[in-house]
């Protein structure tokens, strides 16, 4: 028997990064305890507050979500579960469903948002219309957008979203590659807000690998849908199969990756750009058309056009 | 002795010596979960016979 390197206990868990075998109650704890650090750098996790917890179904949200819920019996905040449905079929409305066992098992409503009500279309219908980029490049900043609408509409203080270490890491990489520096000054642990214009966002799985959701999922007996994103593509595919290879390597590269990741942050500048207001949703922007709406209006001419 | 290498649905028998461990039996990485009857398990856990080790991929895209 492996014995649990904290407490002698029979070890289900090898962390290859710091050599430890863990127990499933030290493991559970390790991540909850690193969820927990997060929180209180974050500093909005309090009674009274109205937290929007970005849930997909998958394993990053279901943990997240969990976590929060069980420090909430202590907290007193109002957790407000929000499903952003993009419209992909045979994806995300199996998802859909596994969330909303998920919320009811945690006694909270989860609210939908979905692409198709809010812009007519969905991201099936987007795939293939313009040659020169795929569903993907769409996807995420309305998804952003999306959060942000549901953010304003339920009132809420922060938003929190699953990103892990690994995503930090994978972001900080890709900014990296292309000299994005006005990008690493905003990208940490928050996304800060603009009043009336940006709920911050904030990433309280950051100090937690994305395998240690999956694990943290299994041992607590969390549901979540086990199954990736069909339209997943991008430069972000091959960094994170890169960084993989890598850890399975040289143990411990994500974790320092993302913590590099927090230090610049600290060391640049803050962002100084001129944040606008969008003139045609009102939120914000860092020109006259916020991104969302301008490649809305560019799916909107495809359509016509096809 | 024989144990099971779980894929999706389907099982397939091996034929492995006593005291194998159920890291040896699968292929493990970064992107999934190891798991022996359908319990998250240590890579050095020794086998019994009959039991079921799967390698659950967790890391998607997306």
């Amino acid at each position: 028997m492996v014995e649990c390197s904290l407490c002698g206990r029979e070890a289900v868990v090898e962390l290859n990064y710091n050599g430890f075998s863990l127990c499933e109650g030290c493991f559970v704890r390790q991540f909850e305890r690193r969820v927990r650090k997060a929180l209180r750098l974050a500093g909005f996790f309090k009674r009274g507050a109205r937290v929007l917890v970005g849930v997909s179904g998958g394993k990053d949200s279901a943990a997240l979500l969990s976590v929060l819920a069980k420090f909430n019996s202590r907290v007193g905040a109002v957790l407000l579960p929000v499903l952003v449905d993009e419209g992909i079929d045979g994806y995300r409305n199996k998802a859909r469903v596994t969330a909303e066992k998920l919320c009811a098992s945690l006694d909270l409503e989860l609210n939908v948002y979905s692409f198709r009500d809010l812009f007519g279309f969905g991201l099936d219908e987007v795939e293939g219309l313009d040659s020169a980029r795929d569903a993907c490049a769409f996807c995420g900043v309305w998804r952003r957008w999306v959060l942000n609408k549901a953010a304003v509409d339920l009132h809420a203080d922060a938003v929190v979203v699953g990103h892990n270490a690994d995503d930090v890491g994978q972001s900080f990489l890709m900014n990296l590659l292309r000299n994005s520096s006005s990008v690493l000054s905003r990208s940490g642990l928050e996304s800060g807000g603009v009043k009336g214009l940006f709920v911050p966002r904030f990433k309280p799985l950051a100090f937690n690998l994305e395998r240690e959701s999956a694990i943290y999922c299994f041992l607590r007996d969390i549901p979540f849908y086990l199954g990736g994103c069909p339209y997943y593509a991008g430069f972000r595919v091959g960094i994170k199969d890169f960084l993989n290879e890598v850890e399975g390597v040289y143990p411990g590269s994500k974790f320092a990756l993302s913590k590099a990741s927090f230090e610049v942050q600290k060391a640049l500048p803050s962002d100084k750009r001129r944040v606008f207001k969008c003139s045609k949703c009102g939120f914000s922007s860092s020109s006259d058309v916020c991104m969302a709406c301008s490649l809305r209006d560019e799916v909107g001419v495809l359509f016509k056009k096809g | 002795m024989f144990v099971f290498v779980k894929s999706g649905e389907r099982r397939k028998r091996v034929v492995v010596k006593a005291g194998a461990l159920a890291g040896s039996v699968v292929k493990l990485s970064e992107v999934g979960v190891l798991k022996v009857n359908g319990k998250v398990a240590h890579p050095k856990k020794v086998l019994k016979e009959g039991d079921v080790v799967e390698f659950v991929r967790v890391v998607y895209g997306g």
